[in-house]
């Protein structure tokens, strides 16, 4: 098992005929991925990579009805109506690579999500890999550098960071543990799936010992896991770092969701609230490998 | 062979050769460095100088990905025939204006 | 964010039918007393720029008449507010205020909708209070939008009765259409003006989503950026420029301590930060601070810049005054490193052409074509100065923090002697 993606994954992706979206296809197939059709409008009937297009979701369900996850890499400024689509189409897992987009596009397309009841990760998603099952998008980018970082194994992995989510399997891998699914959430401030949503699927997944999440400064996923972690939505260990420790208020950090605001966002806060609930917070990011030793070796007693 | 052979770049810029120099060159390291599968390949030999592949307009577009292998690689391996020159106005008018505003850019600190 | 300025907000207010107090924009000490004449005395007068508690910097004056407008206007046009520059006077009738509210629709990360916001207690510190007693909040479901009877369902509950509910009703529904037709992040009244006519809006902040800036022309507002509430600085702007003339690759440059100050203030050394992906750059701010190294800016060059945008970005860091080193380090990244360190290259050979920096400069080429990058500094002679140091796949954060405390020290010890020499 794995979470949200696995090796019953069969894809569609919007934006599928250009030059990144075949890029992406051909990478994601090397990968492992199932890429059922591609969805660009006008375009129908072609074929891109040997993989048939439609000219709607829709259409490509039609064909394929085993599509369950859809990857929009449209431009920003379509991506909304494409990921709505994808959602009134059916499709239950969707994720939105695009960065830029307008924040109320994201809320638009959550909103939709919430009442689909699909899942949304993204946007500004690097994606979701499950290594030696299924990836949908970018994350790892060419297979070889893929296969250097990432192996498979029993460690979920969250993220706000595409590069820090490779750089923690790095650090994982080089200490001898593998990952049982990586996901990107999207570096911006609305974001349709936050870390207490994933906790709670890690939870449930028996593949998934521990799982370790990059943090940062912005928004309030963090102190939303600590709140599940005190719930008892999720029970295993979770290592994380909070990066952003010396970032100045009201500075926006790179990523559009890191920026620290007069009354929360703030690094510290995070750590208080996530060392509050249990959580195990590191100073340095290397130290994952053997913070999560320690944590599961405590958690086997 | 003399005269130039030059063309712009996307992010406002522009590669020259200097043919009679590319002509004496040995080793044409430019060529080469450009014909790697990661990079541009846009640069190939003609009458046994750098000829651009592509059209002035396509390299300007962004054929050209202006990874400036070709200029390192000439210096490293080449006889100095190629100029990449990506002007920055606005930085140098910070630089010139420095001293008076009693500033001294970190990289020509003594 | 891009925020609009008051009065540009109270335009939109006013289009849209929410009330304001009569006035009018003054660019000149004269036009201010036409403006007030036309009004009628006492009047306001409220600097317009766009950054919050401009009355605790002196940006709100009132005057009782004509005499005083043209000494309080001269005196606010000479101002200078949290590094604004006063070209415009907003001069307004001084209002007879029996109480003060809060309204505000803002996006909410928390909710992932938008909320309104009411609070019967509104004025100066109304953000201290957010979160605690007497704010009442709506979360808005998209799908339905904001009705009027939700919004007076939400006020009936904070204490609101009588005609107040209708016309603050009324207000919320009307800001809500303007938080949506501006792709804003926050429309927020403060204070509502509870006057004998009828609720006013006093004073009001719209901001604008920078991404969705290219679908407002008409807003005619520039990108706020990244560096909250200050103007851009001479460098940061430089750095804009760079990264908006191309697409490929993205350049985000921020002046953590633009003139040095806060380096001074807290006894840390001064230095040059670039890293590829902001979650590396800001794990290797966290490792370089403790050791006394604060950099002067914030640089994250991910998304597979071009060579062109690495070397120009690179002489933007180097040109920073007083910094005392530069850093480079990447992620474990699937960008071509190969491109990313020929920029840099390029950029150290231009600036010092005998391959000797001026200060410890330590870089770290981690994922992909990360040997290539690492082999060119050696080509092209640079790893021959005992200020450079190139590491690669193996090193961790904090081993690069630790290498350039190394060279620093290093380095200030050759200046030390030299200068004793």
């Amino acid at each position: 098992m794995a979470i949200l993606i696995d090796e019953n994954t069969r894809i569609v992706i919007q934006g599928m005929t250009g030059r990144e979206g075949r890029l992406r296809a051909g990478m994601m197939r090397q990968a492992g991925a199932v890429i059922s059709a591609g969805v660009t409008p006008g375009r129908g009937g072609e074929e891109a990579q040997g993989i048939p297009i439609y000219d709607t979701v829709t259409a490509a369900r039609a064909a394929h009805p085993e599509i369950n996850a859809g990857l929009v890499i449209v431009p920003s400024a379509a991506a909304r109506d494409a990921a709505i689509e994808c959602i009134a189409a059916g499709v239950k897992l969707v994720c939105l690579m695009p960065e830029r987009l307008p924040h109320h596009d994201a809320l638009e397309v959550i909103a939709h999500a919430r009442a689909a009841g699909a899942i949304v990760i993204g946007p500004n998603s690097p994606g979701l890999l499950s290594p030696g099952k299924s990836i949908l998008g970018g994350l790892g980018g060419r297979v070889d550098m893929m296969r250097t970082a990432f192996k498979e194994g029993r460690i979920g992995i969250i993220s706000r960071s595409g590069g820090n989510t490779m750089t923690l399997a790095y650090y994982l891998m080089k200490s001898g543990l593998g990952v049982s699914t990586a996901i990107g959430v999207g570096g911006d401030t609305y974001i349709g799936t936050s870390w207490a949503e994933l906790l709670e699927l890690f939870e449930a997944d028996r593949d998934t010992d521990a799982v370790v999440a990059y943090g940062e400064i912005g928004g309030v996923n963090e102190e939303g896991a600590a709140d599940a972690i005190r719930a008892g939505k999720y029970k295993k260990p979770l290592i994380t770092l909070i990066g952003g420790q010396n970032a100045r208020q009201g500075m926006r950090f790179g990523h559009a969701g890191a920026i620290v605001s007069a009354h929360s966002g703030s690094a510290q806060g995070k750590i208080a609230a996530l060392r509050d609930a249990g959580a195990i917070v590191i100073d340095h990011l290397d130290e994952v490998g053997t913070a999560t030793h320690k944590a599961l070796g405590m958690v086997a007693l | 062979m003399s005269g130039v052979m030059s063309f712009e770049v996307f992010s406002g810029g522009s590669v020259t050769f200097d043919l009679a120099t590319c002509a004496k060159c040995e080793t044409k390291a430019c060529v080469v460095a450009c014909n790697v599968p990661n990079l541009a390949c846009v640069l190939e030999l003609k009458d046994n100088v750098p000829h651009l592949k592509v059209t002035q307009e396509e390299a300007k577009r962004g054929a050209c990905i202006e990874c400036l292998a070709c200029e390192l690689a000439c210096m490293t391996d080449g006889i100095g025939g190629i100029t990449f020159s990506l002007p920055m106005p606005e930085w140098d008018e910070l630089i010139a204006g420095a001293a008076a505003r009693g500033e001294t850019p970190g990289f020509q600190r003594s | 964010m891009a925020r609009l300025l008051e009065f540009e907000a109270k335009d939109l207010l006013r289009k849209t039918g929410i009330p304001v107090p009569p006035g009018g924009v003054a660019v000149t000490p004269e036009e201010a007393v036409a403006a007030a004449e036309k009004i009628g005395f006492p009047v306001v007068l409220k600097a317009q720029v766009p950054v919050g508690k401009r009355g605790k910097a002196g940006g709100i004056l009132f005057a009782e008449n004509s005499g005083e407008v043209l000494t309080r206007a001269r005196e606010l046009f000479g101002k200078n507010i949290y590094g604004y520059g006063v070209s415009q006077i907003l001069v307004e009738r001084k209002l007879d205020i029996a109480q003060e509210h809060y309204l505000a629709i803002l996006s909410n990360p928390a909710t992932k909708t938008p909320t309104l916001i009411f609070s019967r207690h509104g004025g100066m510190d109304v953000e201290e209070h957010t979160g605690g007693e007497g704010i009442a909040t709506y979360n808005i479901d998209l799908l339905q939008g904001l009705r009027p009877y939700m919004a007076m369902d939400m006020l009936k509950g904070a204490g609101i009765s009588g005609r107040a509910l209708p016309a603050l009703t009324q207000i919320a529904v009307k800001l809500f259409d303007i938080y949506r037709k501006n792709d804003c992040l926050l429309v927020e009244i403060n204070p509502v003006a509870m006057t004998p006519k009828g609720p006013l809006a006093a004073d009001a902040r719209i901001s604008v989503d920078d991404d969705a800036l290219f679908r407002h022309p008409e807003l005619g507002l520039d990108e706020g950026g990244e560096v909250g509430d200050r103007p851009r600085t001479q460098i940061e702007k430089i750095a804009a420029l760079i990264d908006a003339h191309d697409h490929r690759g993205s350049a985000h440059f921020v002046q953590i301590d633009p003139d040095g100050a806060l380096a001074k203030a807290e006894g840390k050394i001064s230095i040059g930060f670039d890293g590829v992906g902001t979650g590396v750059s800001l794990a290797a701010m966290d490792e370089l601070v403790p050791l006394g190294f604060l950099p002067r800016n914030f640089c994250d060059t991910s998304g597979n810049p071009t060579a062109s945008k690495m070397y120009r970005i690179t002489k933007v860091i180097l040109a920073q005054p007083d910094i005392e080193g530069y850093v480079f380090i990447s992620c474990l990244s699937s960008q071509q490193l190969d491109n990313t360190a020929r920029g840099i290259v390029k950029a150290f050979l231009e600036i010092y052409p005998d391959r000797m920096p001026n200060i410890p400069c330590v870089f770290c080429f981690r994922g992909a074509w990360d040997e290539t990058a690492i082999a060119m500094f050696e080509q092209h002679g640079l790893t021959r100065s005992p200020f450079i140091r190139v590491l690669g796949r193996d090193a961790t954060e904090r081993d690069v923090a630790l290498a350039f405390r190394e060279l620093h020290t290093g380095w200030r010890a050759q200046r030390t002697a030299g200068a004793q020499a």
